[in-house]
Formats: C-alpha cells, structure tokens, sequence
C-alpha cells in the first residue's frame, strides 16, 4: 500500500516537472538560471570563506570545524523549525491528507507519504544549496568529485534527523494540546527551542574558543575536545562537524565513529517518529481537525454576531487581506515569531558593543549585521508578501467580475506590505551601526538601505508571487514553500548580496576616515532607482496575475 | 451496515451533534436532511472518521470506526461536497491509485472501472488528465471512484453538486442499483425532491439533534411537498 502511495506521489512529482517544462518554458529556464547562479555564489562564498578562515585569518582547523559545526546548528535549528510548519500543512491540514484519511490505509502510512512529501517539497533549493556549499568546500581541498558526492551524501542524516525531529515535536504537541490548550504547547515548544539555542550559543561563543585554542598555539590543528561543551556530545551536527575535522585529519577511526553516530542518531529519530506516528497521528490528525473546525464554528458564529452589533460598513480588499490574516492562526504566528526575533536582534544590537582593531574585519562586522537585517526583512517578504496574489484563491472571480480596477488591488496589497516592512527597516536601519564605535556618521545611510530594503524586497516577493501564481493552493505555508518562492527567494538574496557589497565599501571608507564623512547622495539614487525598477516589475507582473484567464 | 449510536460532537461549548442515534440497513438509502449549520456534515465527518466523537459510536458493519478506522474504511465509500482530486493524473490513474487503496487485484480493478466509468459516462475521458475536467466531469468521476470497489457502504455528502440533468438522472437510477445490489447509502442534500425520488429512508437534523426519522413511503401523494411541509415546521 505505501509502496503504491510512494509511486503515485513520484509520479506527480514528474508530471508536475514535466509540465513545467513544456508550457512554462520561460519561468523554467529562468528558475533553472537563477538556482544555477546561486549555487554557483554559494560554491565561491564557501570556497573563500573557507580559505580567508584557514589561510588568511589561521583560526587553525579545530576552530574552523567549531566554527563549521556552529553553522550546522543553525541549518539542523532552521530545518526542525521549518519542519514543524511545513508537516502541520502538510501532514495535518491537507485536503489530500483528508482524502486518504478517508481510505482504509494505515495512518502511519498516511503519514509516511505525507511527510516525505512535505520533505521534498520543500527541499530542493536546501539540497541544492547544500551541494553547492560541500562543493566550495571540497575546491578549496581540492577533492575529488567522488569525495564530493561523498561529502554531500554525509549531510543527509543531518538533514533527516533535523526533519524527523520536526515532525516528532509537531506529534508531541498535537498530543499534548489534548491536556493542555495549543497555545499554551505552542508556547512551551518555543520557549524549549529559544532556549536550547540560546544555551547553544552562549556555551559555543566562537571568541572565548577562539582565545583558548590560541593558548595552545602552534597546535592549533589538533583535536582539543577538552574545550567542547559537554552538551554538544548531543547535538547530531556536532558529530557532523566531527566527522568532516576527522576526514580532513586522515582519522578514519574518528571520521567512522562520528559517522556511525550521526547515520545512527537519524535512524534511531526515524524509527521513533515512525513509531509514534503509528502511536498518536490517528488521534494527533483528530485533534487537528477538531481544532480547524472548532475554529469554523467560532468564527461563523462571530461573523453573524459580529455584524449584527457594530454598524455595517463596506469592507475595503486591504481590510479583507487584514482580516484573513489574522483570522489564520498559522499567518500571525508566523508573523508574531518574526516580530518576537527581530525585537530579540534590536535588543543584542543596542546591547552588542564590538571593538576591532581592523577597518576590513570592522566593515566586515557592520555589513554582516546589515546582511541579517536585510535576511530578515527579505524571509518576511517571502513569507507574508510572496503568497497575497496566490491567496486570492478561488474567489478570483469575485474581484474579476466586479468593477474594481486590478491597479487598485494591486495597490492594496503592496503598498501596506511597503509601508510595514519600510518601517521595521528604519528601525534595523538605525540600530546596525550601533555596537561600533563612532557610529553616528553612518546611521543616516544605514535608514536609507534599511527604508529602501522594506521597499525593494516586498516588491520583488510580488513580482514572482505574480509570476508563480497558484489561485489554487489555499495553505499560505505551502504558497511560500513553493517552487516560486524559492525563486523569489533567491532573487532576493541576490539583491541583497549586491546591497551588501555596496554597504561594504561604504563602510570601509567611513571606518576608515569617518571624521569627514558626509552622507553619499549617490546612494540613494541607486537605491531609489533599484526600489522604481522593483516596483515597476511587481506592478507587471502581480497587475498581469490578477488579469489571468480563469 | 451503519449504526450511530449516542453519537455526540463538542466544540468547546457548543454541541453540533448531540446524542444522534440511527441505524441504515443494506439496501437502505437514507436521506438525512437539515438546514445549514445543523450537524449534517459533522456527522457525515465523523462516519468517515474525519472527526472523532466526543461521545458515542459509529459502527461500520459492526466494526467500531474510531477504534478500528483501517477496518471500518474497507466497507466504506465517501464522496465529500468538495471533492480532492489528483489534477496531474489521468481519470483511469486516479481510479486505479483507489482501487489499489482498496487492496482490489488487477482483474477487478480493471472490471470494476470499466462497470463504474461506463456508468457514469466517464470513459471517453478516462485517458485525459483530471485539470481539464469540466466541475460536472469531476463529480461524475468521484462517484465513480466512489462505486469501483463495489462498498457496503455510500457516504454522500451532497452528490448532485455540478450534474447536468442527466448526470443527476444516471446518480439517481444507479443509486438505487447499488442499494438494491445490498449497499447502504446514508446520503445529504438540501434537494428535498431528490430525497423524495431516491430515499427510502429519511432524517431531519435540527440543532445537532435526530428530530424526524421515518419511512419515505409516509410521504405519499404530492409527497414533496408534505416532505417539505414537515421540513419547514420541524426546522423553523
């Protein structure tokens, strides 16, 4: 039965690509070129980043692989955490799910085939990428293309257990809002996640290593596990890292027993969430189903109550967007999350005092915090902006046979997402250079990108929302885990990388003789003219989207 | 072939359902009428197992469904009012994957597609992607999905939904054919004339509460409108 299901759901997979293929032809050339080009920077910035590490800053490899070891954390955190969502989609509140919920099929093979599916669909750009990075990696070594593919294999246990843990969370905390309310688990998931990475971090501060592996310089390329945490003997990216130090050291005993550990701890994850999905989906898919139509019982109720209390007014489409969005529960929790991390980020900024000798490392340091806030700005784009077109959903029609011009409901979702995402750039804006020292000259330029940053990204989230457009998909998760957004996505990045390049030598000159530093009009016409051009093509394409022939 | 019995549904403190007991025999169609809100579809819900009551059974064939739901779902077809629908498979590729669901060998896969589609006039698009069915198309299809393992059971959650006048004529003569073949069909609609036409059995759900259940044949004469009749003063 699963091994039908399994076959099915590969053979969408190829129909869906071949589609694409044949009547996108263009969006799929185009998507092709642009996961080509950012693979390709990833490979370079990987290469680089690994030989300034190792050859120009010599941090000696114990510390690079600490510091390797430190990035598998955030990618193991950021896969488990995008899992949880993506699996309640996916696995939960899926008409698809529901359909062979309706079957006489086993739910742990429901689940199975839903979870690879949620798997693969929103993976290809992080497999990709990981390519990529071992690739860069492997050049800088100068691997073999078989060491490569071996390198890369070697992530996907990391990979599996991030998703397994994901998903074993998700299971556990549908169980557990039978005893307590959702709200409350969701709250305590978060706090165990938050602080788990905020132990992490504080325990692996990669300074205070740095400083205690000097102390025992020339050898700086031994293996000195006295200084790791004991925790981190817990973390499977750990062992990730261990094996990579130990591959790259020719300790095959090391690299085989780091290996053993990390092939194991996704095996013994994979065993447990088969084991209970077997356990609890049946009754975990129930309680997500009571609890959406609990919801569908609330709102209708508020809905009629509602009108017939308050004075009936016409409902504008920015205030119908407004109202879907926070009458979806998973839509403001996203977005209270995103908020709750960017308040955390402003809070160690203001708190953050760094003092480096370097102009090229101080510059480095202040275009990384513009980077994040920029990263931060753009995963909010993608994430609320990306969907609003596709979100139109089958009521299209509604809106395409009334006599509302599409420019005005283009408009009406722009610009808000504008005006909200330009504002919190302001305040990341004027935060950024804060931790440096004579920072004030550079806040005036800082608020520019930042404004220009809450301009720019939103737009092009709505010119590939309007490209990629999908009136058929209802979940706002999957629209922003979508092959589109991925696009969008990195597009974004792109820009952002090309921002953060123009921010570097800004920077650098400024840290370098900030005493006759003048604000650089230049600037903001490059940035205006990129924030018109961003939103000239938003305007074509999302106007375009809302024009389809249904 | 379907017994209710004390079948509750909470929502907080709302009771959808409450306390529902009823029982369908084969052969039996059984129309079960409401008006909008009243707990048609939360029951339908939970007879697929959707949904999981608060308190109370829903037994398939004498098996239990939420304790034994793989069990239960063998005997069982369900048609929701908005169909899922494989867009990128082929009509015949959808109704093989059922099939398959169903444990059915190859021989009477074939078979009862064949029976199925050629009673629903599908077959000439068996062959065509689902994406460019018509919504009439897609309806004739899930009835089709619905009838290929030949189910002890038929849950229909409003079946006329998109049918031109003959797909409803064919649904209604073939109905009948599965109930008199030894099938139970527990069916929804707000059609009032097509339960007359179909049901040999009726219900009236008001509240969340079983507040009418009788034989059809009581309805005799202009027995629409008497249906009506009793409809409106039992739901008013």
């Amino acid at each position: 039965m699963l091994k039908h299901l399994v076959r099915t759901k590969l053979h969408l997979l190829y129909l869906e690509g071949g589609e694409r293929m044949s009547r996108h032809l263009m969006r799929s050339v185009f998507s092709f070129l642009t996961f080509a080009l950012f693979a390709y920077l990833t490979f370079e910035v990987v290469k680089f980043t690994t030989s300034y590490l190792i050859l120009e800053a010599k941090v000696g490899l114990f510390v690079f692989y600490r510091l390797m070891a430190l990035a598998f954390f955030v990618f193991f955190a950021i896969i488990s955490v995008a899992n949880v969502l993506v699996a309640f989609a996916t696995v939960f509140r899926n008409t698809e799910a529901e359909f062979l919920h309706t079957l006489p099929i086993k739910p742990v093979e429901i689940f199975l085939s839903r979870f690879l599916d949620s798997f693969l669909y929103s993976s290809a750009l992080m497999l990709i990428l990981v390519l990529a990075a071992v690739s860069g990696y492997a050049a800088f070594f100068k691997d073999p293309v078989t060491a490569v593919l071996g390198i890369f294999i070697s992530i996907l246990p990391l990979i599996l257990s991030a998703a397994c843990l994901g998903a074993i969370i998700l299971l556990l905390a549908l169980k557990l809002s039978k005893q307590i309310s959702i709200k409350t688990a969701v709250a305590v998931l978060s706090l165990v996640y938050a602080g788990g990475t905020y132990l992490y971090v504080r325990l692996n501060n990669p300074f205070r290593l740095f400083t205690e592996v000097m102390k025992y310089y020339p050898h700086i390329d031994r293996y000195l596990g006295v200084l790791d945490p004991k925790l981190d003997y817990l973390i499977p990216s750990f062992w990730s890292a261990n094996f990579f130090y130990f591959a790259t050291t020719g300790n095959v005993t090391g690299a085989a027993l780091s290996a053993l550990i990390v092939c194991g701890v996704a095996a013994l994850l994979f065993v447990l969430m088969l084991r209970l999905a077997d356990k609890y989906y049946q009754e975990a898919y129930w309680i997500a189903h009571h609890k959406l139509f609990e919801r569908k019982v609330a709102n209708s109720g508020e809905v009629f109550g509602g009108a017939a209390k308050k004075r009936i007014r016409p409902i504008s489409p920015f205030k119908r967007d407004f109202l879907m969005f926070v009458r979806e529960p998973s839509q403001m929790f996203h977005f209270v999350i995103m908020i709750v991390l960017i308040g955390v980020f402003l809070f160690n900024l203001f708190e953050m005092k760094i003092y480096l000798p370097d102009t090229f490392i101080i510059s480095s340091a202040f275009t990384l915090i513009f980077a994040f806030n920029s990263f931060l700005i753009v995963s909010l784009a993608v994430r609320f902006v990306y969907p609003m077109i596709s979100l139109e959903g089958e009521s299209i029609w509604l809106l395409r046979s009334s006599p509302v011009r599409p420019a005005t409901l283009f408009y009406s979702k722009l610009l808000p997402s504008i005006v909200l995402l330009s504002t919190i750039g302001i305040v990341l804006g004027y935060a950024a250079p804060s931790p440096f020292k004579n920072f004030r000259g550079l806040v005036p330029e800082s608020i520019a990108y930042g404004f220009a940053s809450g301009i720019i990204f939103p737009s092009i989230a709505m010119v590939f929302g309007g490209a990629f457009v999908d009136y058929r998909e209802k979940n706002p998760v999957r629209i922003a885990s979508s092959h589109g957004a991925t696009v969008s996505l990195l597009i974004s990045l792109g820009v952002m990388v090309i921002l953060s390049s123009i921010v570097f030598s800004k920077a650098f000159r400024y840290f370098s003789f900030h005493a006759d530093h003048q604000f650089d009009l230049s600037v903001a016409w490059i940035l205006g003219a990129i924030g018109v051009c961003c939103v000239a093509l938003a305007r074509f394409f999302g106007g375009r989207a809302l024009r389809v022939d249904l | 072939m379907l017994e209710l019995v004390s079948l509750s549904k909470k929502f907080g403190s709302f009771t959808a359902v409450d306390n529902l007991s009823l029982k369908v025999e084969a052969g039996d169609i059984y129309g079960f009428l409401g008006p909008n809100g009243a707990g048609k579809t939360t029951t339908i819900k939970m007879i697929a197992t959707l949904l999981k009551p608060t308190s109370g059974n829903v037994r398939i064939n004498g098996v239990d469904a939420h304790d034994s739901p793989d069990s239960a779902k063998k005997f069982l077809s369900y048609v929701p009012d908005q169909p899922f629908l494989y867009d990128k498979l082929t009509g015949r590729e959808f109704l093989l994957f059922v099939a398959k669901m169903y444990t059915m060998d190859e021989l009477e896969a074939e078979k009862g597609i064949e029976e199925a589609s050629e009673v629903f006039e599908v077959k000439p698009w068996l062959n065509k992607r689902i994406e460019d069915y018509s919504q009439g198309m897609r309806q004739r299809l899930v009835l089709a999905a619905a009838l290929v393992h030949r189910p002890k059971l038929i849950v229909i959650d409003e079946p006329m939904v998109g049918l031109d006048p003959k797909g409803a004529e064919t649904f209604k003569a073939h109905i009948r054919l599965v109930a008199e073949n030894g099938s139970a069909v527990f069916m929804t609609t707000h059609q009032l004339s097509l339960a007359k036409e179909v049901c040999n059995r009726v219900g009236i759900i008001h509240n969340g509460r079983l507040v009418y259940e009788d034989l059809m044949a009581v309805f005799s004469g202009d027995g629409v409108a008497s249906l009506e009749k009793k409809y409106i003063e039992l739901t008013s």
